[in-house]
């Protein structure tokens, strides 16, 4: 009975997102306000009514009905209720319907915001959205759906459809699959949401962006409106890329992160266009410019985004997130490649309205640094189309063969860039918008350059030679202290303006200019992101043995010796048998820590899941994994063992960076009314 | 004036030229990097026929491991297994 609700509520809410596309044209093609305000109390329909669908398929999944295939398929009485819930989004079918649950929450609540100054844009941004809605929804309707069930038919095969074929007999497994064991962890319950709602979000810009171009606006009031909704989008994003990272280093135990898994790229790109969008809509609200520019890389945002959902699902590419593969990717590439082209029309159509107000004066203004800093993400953004994406099908197209790239290219061809990055965040903020001369800019500038560059000197002397690694401490010390430099300017200006205290200065700075201290906080969680990230691909080393029972096997300062290992099968209902290893950590000739890397086997499933032991401190992470063991004796186990220096970094920086997005995208009292 | 005119083009153009020539050369180097640093995926028959050229190159086989043929030594930590080439050694395997 929940099948055929869920199914019908989907059904509805499909109806319901083409007739808001429908009513909305129809009323602004007719002058007939009442067909838009039709269409958008449609549009705040799909909401409740998606809404029955999605309860509807967690009550089927926490209650274990097998008869749904879906449910079968990515659950087990073994699971407990939350990963249960988690499994909502832990497979195709599901994870789409979750897709549009969410967008059609990001639609109402962009609904209820108030219109009456920007009642033009209404109808367009009714058809965008929905018209991305229905597209989502016609998937899980037609292809992709989550509510049917496995009949035997009297024929013989058995089929998968919601309603009973004639004479047709239902199959329900006794027992579901359970989710896939990889996905049992708590970065994992968090990532692909926190994906989604990044993915879904930037529909709203985008959707505002066509708004303005259908109408003719030339204004930057589109931007204004979707400035924190972007924002917001972006930490989404962000959070989803952060969270997946956290879950590799944790779960896959091979030591890193980001392995520049084709899916993992299909994430990345749409981050990579909207960071440089972020930046340059600045540059239009301030100067008047860049407006075809901003246009492009929102629509190369809302591509990438759509294409990125295409990779994941299509298997048009190799990639370990092939549990979401199917045979939808056709229709996905349709709809990204007639959304993309339709929009590029449409701004080239409108090209001779776009112009700018004024013209770029120097290259080292602010605006200037920020063109570049656009230039850098979008050849970032290339080189990871290229390898990840485009090379991969043009050689399998034209010369038949199936080629993948390793993470060592992406490595060698975009680190340059992203160290570029990463010293223009410190350039940029101390340079002027308009005019900007080398030498006002070099005034400003010098002192904390001054302030960091004895480490050049000082690291080659305490024996660090590795180039890019000295390069990007550099880098980092100098974005700080231009950073701790320009907060302290600010709060000592405001200190002399307003005889304040420094501390109610320093507050009133920041909450009066949230985007900009905000802006310089996120600064400050990138450079500490990038301190992981060097530490962990510039000095990781690694090791493997095979140890018996007290024997111990060095790393750098570290010894580990094997102490213990326990072979044991579970009793809580996971259904796993477990090989628990206990290793002695010891450093500079003293114990500091006992970790246990593990190996959970899910007889269920048959998969292995790597579990390390980890010793983490601020200045390194010692890791190791249990690779192998001898069952019947106990007495010798291999293990491999990294030592990641100052790799709790990346993961502090990504909280100080979320922090600086809840700061900017924070509402000023002017903004309330967006 | 009309010669100012076209000495700004031609700075133009010459911007546009050298602009282009860099951006087709770093274009060549990262088609160079790519075809060289390229992963083949290949299947079972595709490695026999392609026999020795495949040496020192890194390729990633198409095929169903076989369960039993796994075998790892602890002491030179190398892991052996036995590769069937899927769906032609089907019937062989079921048999």
């Amino acid at each position: 009975m929940l099948a055929v609700i869920g199914y019908g509520a989907l059904l509805i809410s499909f109806i319901i997102s083409l007739y808001a596309i429908f009513a909305a044209i129809y009323g602004e093609l007719k002058k007939q306000s009442r067909w838009v305000d039709s269409a958008r109390r449609a549009m705040l329909l799909t909401f409740p009514v998606i809404t029955v669908s999605a309860i509807s398929m967690i009550i089927l999944l926490v209650s274990g009905n097998y008869e749904v295939a879906y449910v079968a398929k990515v659950t087990s009485d073994s699971m407990p209720a939350y990963l249960k819930i988690t499994a909502f989004w832990g497979g195709q079918a599901g994870s789409l319907l979750f897709w549009s649950w969410l967008m059609s929450a990001f639609a109402s609540l962009v609904m209820l915001r108030k219109w009456d100054r920007d009642r033009e844009f209404l109808p367009w941004v009714i058809v965008v959205t929905m018209v991305t809605l229905a597209f989502f929804l016609s998937l899980s309707v037609f292809f992709e759906n989550p509510f049917v069930r496995t009949w035997w038919t009297a024929s013989g095969p058995m089929v998968k459809q919601v309603f009973q074929p004639a004479g047709g007999l239902m199959y329900v497994p006794g027992q579901g699959s359970g989710l896939n064991p990889l996905l049992r962890h708590w970065g994992m319950v968090i990532h692909p949401p926190m994906l989604y709602l990044g993915f879904v979000s930037f529909v709203i810009p985008f959707a505002f962006a066509i708004a303005s171009l259908i109408t003719k606006r030339s204004d930057d009031r589109w931007i204004k409106i979707t400035r924190r909704w972007t924002l917001w989008a972006w930490l989404f994003l962000s959070m989803g890329l952060i969270l997946g990272g956290r879950w590799a280093y944790d779960v896959l135990g091979w030591g890193g992160y980001w392995a520049w898994d084709p899916v993992e790229v299909a994430a990345l790109l749409p981050w990579l266009a909207g960071t440089p969008f972020l930046h340059s809509v600045m540059i239009q609200e301030k100067r008047g410019m860049m407006k075809h520019w901003n246009m492009f890389l929102i629509i190369l945002t809302y591509g990438m985004m759509v294409l990125g959902t295409f990779l994941t699902r299509s298997g048009a590419v190799t990639s370990v997130h092939s549990f979401s593969q199917s045979q939808i990717g056709p229709y996905f590439l349709v709809f990204t490649l007639i959304s993309v082209a339709g929009s590029l029309f449409l701004l080239f159509y409108r090209w001779s309205s776009l112009k700018a107000e004024t013209k770029m004066k120097s290259w080292l203004s602010r605006e200037g640094l920020f063109l570049i800093n656009n230039f850098l993400f979008l050849i970032i953004l290339f080189i990871s189309f290229w390898l990840s994406v485009l090379y991969p099908i043009l050689s399998e197209i034209f010369a038949n063969a199936r080629v993948s790239i390793g993470p060592e290219l992406f490595e060698k061809l975009t680190g340059p860039f992203w160290l570029s990055i990463l010293i223009l965040m410190g350039i940029a903020p101390m340079s002027a918008w308009r005019a900007s001369t080398a030498k006002s800019l070099g005034r400003n500038i010098w002192k904390p350059a001054a302030a960091s560059l004895p480490i050049l000197i000082l690291l080659p002397i305490f024996g660090v030679t590795n180039i890019p690694g000295i390069l990007t401490f550099w880098s980092v010390l100098f974005v700080i202290f231009v950073t701790i430099y320009e907060f302290y300017r600010g709060t000592k200006a405001k200190v002399r303006t307003s005889r304040m205290n420094a501390f109610s200065a320093f507050n009133q700075l920041v909450s009066r200019n949230r985007r900009r201290y905000g802006g310089y906080i996120i600064h400050i969680g990138a450079v500490l992101i990038s301190l992981g990230i060097i530490g962990l691909e510039a000095f990781q080393s690694q090791t493997q043995a095979t140890l018996s029972l007290g024997e111990e096997m060095a790393l750098g300062e570290y010894t580990a010796r094997f102490d213990d290992l326990n072979i044991y099968y579970t009793v809580d209902g996971t259904n796993m048998q477990v090989a628990e290893a206990t290793l002695t950590v010891v450093k500079d000739g003293k114990v500091v820590d006992f970790i246990v890397p593990r190996v959970d086997y899910y007889l269920e499933s048959g998969q292995p899941m790597t579990i390390p032991g980890v010793r983490s401190t601020m200045e390194d992470d010692f890791y190791a994994i249990l690779v192998d063991w001898e069952e019947i004796s106990t007495n010798s186990a291999t293990f491999k063992i990294y030592h990641n220096p100052l790799v709790n970094w990346l993961w502090i920086g990504s909280i100080v960076f979320i922090l600086g997005t809840f700061v900017a995208a924070w509402p000023t009292k002017e903004e309330s009314g967006y | 004036m009309e010669n100012n005119e076209n000495v700004a083009v031609k700075k133009n153009n010459s911007k546009f030229i050298i602009g282009g020539i860099i951006i087709l050369a770093a274009l060549a180097f990262l088609f160079y990097m790519t075809t060289e640093n390229s992963m083949f995926f290949i299947t079972v028959d595709e490695l026999y026929e392609r026999g020795d050229s495949l040496i020192d190159q890194s390729v990633q086989i198409t095929g169903a491991v076989i369960g039993e043929s796994i075998a790892y030594d602890s002491e030179t930590m190398v892991v052996t297994f036995t590769i069937a080439h899927m769906p032609a050694d089907m019937e062989l395997l079921n048999a």
